[in-house]
């Protein structure tokens, strides 16, 4: 879930540092105030804002007040509330419950509490991002660099993916600079690409509810057929020859035959394998499934290492040879260095 | 005891013994040469007017009903994987059955291992072993092709057995269809060599004079065909032993005629130790 904006009011400069990185890295817009009244003020004059993570109790700052104020004014009561309470105040929880807040946050908090409290969808799959890399193909902007895009399983979508377009990826595909590492198989879809869940189950219907046939084998004839044949209302008899009041175990045996259908009385010996994606609902056998390659993207710093200036060591060398030579010599460092120096900058 | 045997044999002259020995020598001992000479002469006089000899597809291939194959048998897990292949990659548009008749060796998996994958193959398992009867019976209830053929589990087909075994079925009163049973390891021992001569004598030989003369009286458990509908509605096999021959009286008895076919071969491995084979025929 995205807000287009949240309201932090909060004076902890320890909870607020979680609250910043958290958001920051979710891609949220924010805005940090310190007192009820200047929180008040900004949800009076921005509309934007769905969520308001409050501090109950600060030096200046009274979020119950605020809380309240914000339930009473019809154009704010819509928003989330959430509570932030220390431990010793825990005692106020349920007066902030009254006041309308919509959850507690108890500090200290980490930001997976604070994510799934605040339902905020975790940050993309992007572990960092490389923008000597990827400037060309995204905005440009943030800081961080990344090393290794890795492949997810998404809740919302059912599906594995990379938190990026998939034209991005066809594009890494032909990237040099990307190396592409191969981490898994798996099966998929075959109609959405959605994760299945696998189950036995009647191969005709894709039901997984079945039962084996019970036989019923008569030792005196020999004759074999389904339970049901034998009864009648005088008791157990054989259908082939007639013989009367049957006594299990010296007169017949029970056995089982092949696999029933519970929904659609199909007859089958091995039940077999079936998907159902989580995703579209549809049911297939395994063998039509999709067979997805699952990759993860790592980003070389070939594009980066032209950039880093030849060491000194190199440079002092190559100031008693010729200039023209310097230069060639400078340029073919540059052509060939790229993994030694990125291995270099790795351990920097 | 021995002795007087010899001092009778010893006194007696040349023409005393042939007198003895004569019904045995003269009818019994010749009586597959006097039917294969009988024969060639019968097929020699008819194919002025008819202009064909009987031999594997004379009549041409015209005759496909649906199949079901039935295979049951107990503790043969060596053996069922080359049979059903045998079967499977020369028809695999035929249903097949395989019933394993409460095995301790696995068998029941092995058959599972070989359909995996491969559909139209059925592997159904007992617990107790219930005898062949109904091992057949219980295929017999699953089967839904208009023809049902039992094969041992440790025989083999060759190429066109299947399809040389359905064609008398295209006469109507025809309910059930003999076919050959020849072994499959002839020089594996001078005891299987025998038993291969005496599986040739008399069952492809004598099978083909009793079928001609229409008093054919068997249809091997081995290899045959039968009709299902018939088979259903007679309920099957009976207890054995001699289940094989019951079920062709009864078959008889409601009207049906027998039918066979020579060239239908079905190899099946020979006890290749005089022990093994004297407890075979022990059974």
């Amino acid at each position: 879930m995205r807000y287009q904006k949240i309201l932090v009011v909060d004076d902890d400069p320890l909870s607020l540092k979680t609250i910043v990185t958290t958001l920051t890295e979710a891609k949220q817009t924010w805005l940090t105030v310190d007192s009820h009244e200047a929180g008040w003020a900004a949800l009076q004059a921005d509309q934007e804002f769905g969520l308001v993570l409050l501090r109950a109790y600060g030096k200046n700052l009274s979020g119950i007040d605020l809380c309240r104020q914000i339930r009473r004014h019809k154009s704010t009561s819509h928003l989330s509330v959430i509570m932030m309470l220390r431990e010793n105040e825990l005692a106020a929880g349920a007066e902030t419950l009254i006041a309308g807040a919509s959850d507690l946050l108890v500090d200290p908090f980490d930001a997976k509490e604070l994510r799934l409290r605040a339902g905020i969808s975790r940050p993309q799959t992007l572990r960092r991002s490389d923008y000597a890399h990827i400037t060309a193909i995204d905005a440009p902007g943030a800081a961080g660099r990344p090393e290794v895009f890795l492949p997810e399983f998404d809740a919302q979508s059912r599906q594995i993916n990379y938190g990026v377009f998939e034209g991005r990826l066809n594009g890494w595909d032909n990237d040099p600079n990307v190396t592409r590492v191969a981490l898994d198989r798996i099966i998929v879809c075959p109609k959405c690409n959605g994760i299945p869940t696998i189950r036995p189950g009647c191969g005709a219907c894709g039901s997984a509810w079945m039962e084996p046939e019970i036989l019923l084998h008569h030792y005196a004839c020999a004759h074999v057929g389904p339970e049901a044949d034998f009864l009648t209302p005088d008791g157990l008899v054989c259908p082939k020859c007639r013989l009367r009041n049957l006594v299990a175990g010296s007169d017949f045996e029970q056995t089982t035959g092949c696999l029933k259908c519970s929904d659609c009385a199909a007859i089958f010996t091995e039940p077999r394998l079936l998907g159902h994606c989580l995703r579209c609902e549809y049911r297939f056998p395994i063998a039509e499934g999709k067979l997805k390659s699952i990759y993860a993207y790592e980003v070389g710093r070939s594009a980066d290492a032209a950039t880093i200036p030849t060491p000194s060591f190199l440079r002092s060398r190559s100031r008693s040879k010729s200039r023209s030579d310097d230069k060639s010599r400078s340029e073919e460092s540059k052509k060939t260095k790229p993994g030694s120096s990125a291995g270099a900058d790795s351990t920097c | 005891m021995l002795t007087e045997w010899h001092f009778w044999v010893a006194s007696l002259r040349t023409d005393e013994i042939l007198m003895v020995l004569g019904v045995l020598l003269l009818v019994d001992a010749p009586r597959y040469a006097y039917s294969v000479i009988v024969m060639a002469i019968w097929d020699c006089l008819k194919f002025p007017f008819t202009g064909t000899l009987p031999g594997p597809g004379v009549d041409g291939y015209d005759y496909w009903p649906t199949i079901s194959v039935v295979i049951a048998g107990y503790n043969e897990a060596d053996t069922i994987a080359e049979t059903m292949r045998s079967v499977y990659e020369r028809h695999p548009d035929v249903q097949l059955i395989v019933v394993d008749d409460g095995s301790t060796d696995g068998m029941a998996d092995a058959a599972a291992e070989f359909a995996a994958g491969r559909p139209g193959i059925t592997v159904l398992k007992r617990a107790d072993r219930g005898g062949k009867s109904s091992a057949l019976n219980m295929g017999l209830q699953r089967a839904t092709g208009e023809v049902l053929i039992t094969i041992d589990a440790d025989s083999k087909l060759s190429d066109h057995s299947l399809m040389e075994l359905v064609q008398p079925l295209k006469d109507s009163s025809v309910a059930a269809v003999s076919a050959t049973v020849l072994s499959w390891n002839p020089f594996a021992s001078f005891c299987a060599w025998l038993q291969a001569y005496e599986y040739r004598q008399t069952i492809f030989i004598s099978r083909m004079a009793r079928g001609r003369a229409g008093v054919l009286g068997i249809v091997s458990g081995a290899f045959g065909a039968f009709r299902t509908d018939v088979l259903k509605k007679l309920g099957g096999w009976d207890v054995g032993p001699g289940e094989d021959g019951d079920l062709v009286l009864r078959i008889r008895r409601a009207g049906y005629q027998i039918g066979v076919a020579p060239y239908a071969h079905c190899f099946t491995n020979v006890p290749t130790r005089w022990r093994q084979l004297f407890r075979q025929r022990c059974r």
